[in-house]
């Protein structure tokens, strides 16, 4: 049943970006709210299905790859949520959409199945730890693919893309103060598993490497004023630092922190 | 000369150049297996390795260049913002009258009005000025760039300390025994699980401790995550082992060995039983062999035993069940069930250390909490209309007020 209703989530996705292009490439914006309300179908099915994965393995669903890239787009989903209803921001879904499908894509090849916690899991940690690191990549996530709409757009709408520029940065700097939490929380929790709070571990130097990048971003952009192109530019290749960190690292580098 | 040189190391340039640059040695450090000897690096790596080795790319980050780019990062940190704090200080006692020379945007009086009753709701701060108002908040975010770099200074500072005023030992201890640490504390093992009543996967071992006084403590559980602390010393539930429980029997006095690496047993050095390792299972073939499976993560299910018996030149190996014995001259080994044996590290480092450490974890949010979400914001309000003046942008504030002033105007041209 979990499985059935996996494929469902991602089916939809897949349907709600083919409509959003559909949408964008005729104009039709009958299409492109379609497109938006079975995304909205597809991340309530997403909801229920980490809730029950949850109550099936008696934790929170995020202990191993798979069920991390299932949070990390349920957290890119919930951000950008935020943004349609909250701020009126519904110019970001165009990349979004396609960015959660791929996400969903790439968890459908691991292995799905709920197993046993291990020990060094068990901690108070947990939830603070890895929960911090969903809304942290996923904020970067975002930041991305509005850096990508920036360099695509900017000279056509200068306005909006003067507005998706100053949204980068403010997601920016959330996924930096999230991705903070997940590197202290981290420490502490790896001083009481592994007895010492920094190994570098190659998941730690990424995370740090990620976070330094970010920082001389933020340096970069408060102090000095840099904004527009160079910034949206600099998001999205920060973005693949993020997505090696995410998935290159567990992959190709041997790593206490490999929970696949 | 001094003058130019202080003046890049306390730079945002120079800050910037350090971090690109720890950066690059972490990439280096990542991508390159660390800490082997200089022969894999030669086998790995042929041609690459002379380079490699002589950078010292297999040990990244105790090398002395690293050292010197942490260094140089806390020098400038010093100077960003310790040196800093004074103009910080400043910036805040001007604040006020920055403000208040400020140019307002002209907007009509019952604007202006509900531009104030919108301040006040969102809990500025109110000051008369002349024939202005200054309305203010946040004020505490002009320290949070100040909170950060400060408390990355002393993350690095205490980690550093942490990390060379840290000594640990880790030991393997048999259930029911002791083993003494090299400063006279005694370890003594009660009982070790790997599962707990629930049949989950749980480490856990249950200790005594003898400190070097002689006080012994009460029996204590140790686990994953779970470390204990007793008499300055941290104990931790690190790994765990399988060791081979062999009982040899001769002229009738028995002797338990637990054997956790390939052993000789014997009486005379010549013959005797060469025990190699324990296996997690086996498969018994139709032909009657034996199929030895090495993967232990699905647990130790059926045991088996690779040995070699050598009785007078003649080597004979095979393999064990646990409840099989063998006589070797007037030796008898019986092969038990193995048994786990938990491995546990001893940390002692100062506590202190490890708090200081936490406080400036929390530091670090705070100040990165300010930063972000706590601009300093002053808005002041004149007879002829409002001006904006922060430090940082603030577009936010901004538009607010903007979308409220249009919201208002919007309803007053429908009533027209």
């Amino acid at each position: 049943m979990l499985n059935l209703l996996f494929f469902t989530v991602l089916a939809l996705y897949l349907c709600s970006t083919i409509l959003q292009f559909i949408s964008i490439a005729f104009k039709k914006d009958i299409i492109g709210k379609k497109a938006w309300l079975i995304s909205l179908i597809g991340y309530c099915l997403l909801t229920v299905y980490l809730i029950i994965r949850g109550i099936e393995a008696r934790r929170l669903p995020m202990s191993n790859q798979f069920e991390f890239a299932v949070s990390l787009a349920w957290g890119i989903g919930l951000i950008n949520i935020f943004l349609h209803f909250r701020l009126k921001k519904d110019w970001e879904s165009v990349l979004v959409l396609p960015m959660i499908f791929l996400i969903l894509s790439y968890a459908a090849f691991l292995p799905r199945e709920i197993n046993e916690t291990m020990p060094a899991l068990k901690s108070i940690w947990f939830g603070l730890h890895i929960g911090s690191a969903v809304f942290s990549y996923g904020a970067f996530v975002l930041a991305g693919s509005l850096g990508l709409k920036y360099i695509i757009n900017h000279k056509k709408d200068s306005d909006k893309a003067y507005k998706q520029d100053y949204l980068s940065y403010q997601l920016i700097a959330f996924g930096f103060l999230m991705l903070t939490v997940v590197i202290l929380s981290g420490c502490i929790w790896a001083e009481q598993a592994w007895s010492t709070w920094w190994s570098w571990d190659p998941k730690e130097t990424w995370a740090l490497i990620t976070w330094l990048i970010y920082a001389i971003y933020l340096h970069q952009r408060i102090n000095k004023g840099i904004q527009g192109i160079k910034m949206a530019w600099y998001s999205v290749i920060a973005l693949i630092c993020v997505l090696f960190t995410f998935i290159g690292v567990n992959t190709l580098l041997p790593s206490i922190h490999s929970y696949l | 000369m001094i003058k130019i040189i202080t003046s890049f190391i306390s730079s945002m340039k120079f800050g910037m150049l350090l971090l690109s640059l720890i950066v690059l040695c972490s990439l280096a450090g990542s991508l390159i297996p660390q800490g082997y000897e200089a022969s894999y690096y030669r086998a790995e790596y042929n041609e690459f390795s002379t380079i490699l080795l002589f950078l010292q790319l297999d040990r990244v980050f105790s090398s002395w260049y690293f050292i010197v780019l942490l260094l140089f990062l806390c020098i400038n940190l010093v100077f960003c913002s310790i040196l800093r704090l004074k103009n910080t200080i400043k910036k805040v006692k001007k604040g006020l009258n920055v403000a208040s020379s400020a140019v307002c945007h002209p907007i009509d009086k019952e604007s202006i009005n509900r531009v104030e009753n919108f301040l006040k709701s969102q809990r500025f701060k109110l000051y008369k000025h002349d024939e202005s108002t200054i309305y203010y908040k946040n004020i505490i975010g002009y320290y949070g760039s100040f909170f950060v770099h400060l408390s990355l200074l002393l993350i690095l500072s205490f980690g550093s300390f942490s990390m060379y005023y840290t000594t640990i030992e880790d030991v393997d201890i048999m259930v029911g025994e002791s083993v003494t640490l090299s400063d006279g504390t005694a370890i003594k093992v009660n009982s070790f699980q790997i599962e707990n009543e629930y049949g989950e996967t749980d480490y856990k071992s249950i200790l005594e401790i003898r400190d070097k006084h002689g006080n012994t403590s009460a029996p204590m559980a140790v686990s994953v995550n779970h470390p204990i602390s007793f008499d300055g010393h941290k104990y931790y539930q690190q790994t765990y082992g399988l060791a081979g429980y062999i009982t040899v029997t001769n002229k009738g006095i028995e002797s338990p060995l637990y054997l956790k690496e390939q052993a000789f047993i014997t009486l005379d050095d010549q013959n005797g039983v060469m025990y190699f390792e324990v296996f997690p299972s086996y498969d018994r073939m139709e032909d009657g062999s034996l199929s030895i499976q090495k993967d232990w993560s699905k647990g130790y299910t059926n045991p088996i035993y690779q040995i070699a018996i050598i009785e007078n030149d003649n080597i004979t190996e095979g393999m064990a069940l646990p409840g099989t014995s063998y006589q070797v001259g007037e030796m008898l080994c019986t092969f038990n069930n193995p048994v786990f044996y938990p491995g546990i590290r001893v940390k002692t480092s100062p506590d202190i250390i490890m708090l200081l450490l936490y406080i400036s974890f929390m530091l670090m949010i705070f100040g990165l909490w300010l930063c972000f979400f706590h601009i300093p914001t002053y808005v002041k309000i004149d007879h002829e209309g409002y001006a904006i003046v922060s430090p940082k942008s603030t577009e936010r504030i901004k538009s607010n007020i903007n979308a409220m002033i249009k919201t208002c105007e919007r309803e007053e041209n429908n009533q027209c």
